[in-house]
């Protein structure tokens, strides 16, 4: 069983964002690996420190900020391997969009969630908003962003966003080992052709959602782990994958 | 199935799918997917959206009833059902990552379009078995029932809203929402 690779994101500046898009990366090529954690914990004494430092920030360091911020984003909801949010506290703007980038997410009940940028003349813009679109109700999502509300992790919760709700943040240890379990015993080459094919169909037509599926459907049966897995499964024992998308990562 | 549903007239005006012997559908066969090259597989899937497709946009209203066991192409049959119901004591899972491939027949597609997304990934990725209330829950099923009979009877019920509906005012709402 592979083990867990934990992140915290800890702050929003350059630096940061970069080092944590390498960190990403690192993992994608990383065979002992199964599953990546996120956390990011107690926001809420960085809120004015990040106002700070983006109204420092020029036109030129301001691109460059977003750009470093979508290309996280980007890396995380194309990763082929699975990557797990786990939220404690008050978690604004930059942070919450790098969470929702992740595949699954597990928060205290405690949390509370929004983009209250808006109240300091910003907009969030790594990419989480036309996710939360497809992914939730969009007036609820309007009336986020343009009102900057904090949101409740259980209103989260019930509307889908959130997989798991935890009394405390030590508390979500077990639930995170049960998973690593779960990810480590799975094709992960089907995981991550399954990841492909939900993350797009959020933004493609139901028609060419369905050609997605269909052909990741047919790349699946071009790999030995869908031959070791069925045979596995008749003769009823553990199956034994192989294939593995750091093969891939690591010849580009 | 489809040669069946295609040769529905008009004065049908609904369809209710349900299932025998404590399952709704349990998916694929495993010993004819065990045999499958890539080439077979894109012929499977496509017949199976083409009826998938088909009971989306058809002209009568579709309803799944899942009694029991409904697993990977069974979740995706109901997805493209316009209602599902449940009894309480059915169980869900999409098993393809326990078995190396993926669904083939809309899965992926149709359930974040039907359900919490955040639980459709759930669905997928951990392969785990999830109940009724679970999908309740997700806004994939529209109710939940105590047993079959009880499911039957509300269906019956539930069916009268669309007596008074004509079939090209259906297919017209259809279109509409997909």
């Amino acid at each position: 069983m592979g083990t867990v690779r934990y992140f915290e994101l800890t702050s929003l500046d350059i630096s940061n964002l970069e080092r944590l898009y390498y960190d990403i990366v690192s993992f994608l090529k990383d065979k002992t690996k199964d599953l990546a954690v996120l956390k990011v914990y107690n926001m809420e004494n960085h809120l004015s420190e990040h106002i700070s430092f983006m109204d420092e920030l020029n036109e030129k360091e301001a691109k460059k900020y977003i750009s470093i911020g979508q290309t996280l984003f980007t890396a995380i909801y194309n990763a082929k391997k699975i990557i797990l949010a786990v939220a404690d506290g008050y978690i604004f703007d930059g942070f919450f969009e790098i969470l929702l980038a992740c595949d699954l997410f597990f928060s205290t009940k405690r949390s509370k969630f929004g983009f209250p940028c808006i109240n300091y003349g910003i907009i969030p813009a790594f990419g989480s908003l036309k996710l939360l679109c497809r992914g939730i109700f969009e007036q609820f999502v309007k009336y986020m962003v343009l009102t900057g509300a904090m949101i409740n992790a259980e209103d989260l919760y019930n509307k889908g966003i959130i997989n798991k709700l935890f009394e405390d943040s030590k508390d979500c240890q077990k639930d995170v080992d049960i998973l690593n379990k779960n990810f480590s015993s799975k094709s992960k080459f089907a995981l991550g052709l399954a990841k492909e094919s939900i993350n797009h169909t959020l933004f493609a037509s139901l028609e060419d959602a369905l050609l997605i599926e269909q052909n990741a459907f047919c790349l699946s049966f071009s790999n030995d782990d869908r031959v070791e897995g069925i045979r596995a499964f008749l003769e009823k024992r553990p199956p034994n994958f192989k294939s593995r998308w750091e093969d891939i990562y690591n010849s580009l | 199935m489809y040669q069946l549903l295609t040769s529905i007239g008009d004065a049908i005006k609904v369809v209710c799918f349900y299932g025998t012997k404590g399952s709704f559908a349990v998916g694929a066969d495993l010993k004819t997917l065990q045999k499958f090259t890539a080439t077979d597989a894109k012929y499977f899937s496509i017949k199976g959206n083409n009826l998938f497709k088909y009971i989306e946009r058809a002209d009568f209203i579709s309803i799944a009833e899942i009694d029991g066991y409904c697993m990977g192409g069974g979740i995706d049959f109901a997805a493209s059902c316009d209602f599902r119901f449940a009894t309480t004591g059915s169980f869900f899972s999409h098993p393809g990552s326990n078995l190396g491939f993926i669904t083939g027949f809309g899965g992926t597609a149709r359930l974040p379009r039907t359900s919490n997304v955040g639980f459709i990934r759930e669905l997928f990725y951990t392969g785990n078995t999830f109940t009724s209330a679970d999908l309740k829950k997700s806004n994939f099923l529209y109710e939940i029932y105590d047993n079959y009979d009880l499911m039957d009877e509300k269906v019956r019920d539930f069916i009268k809203y669309f007596a008074n509906l004509n079939n090209s005012t259906i297919r017209e709402i259809k279109l509409q929402l997909t």
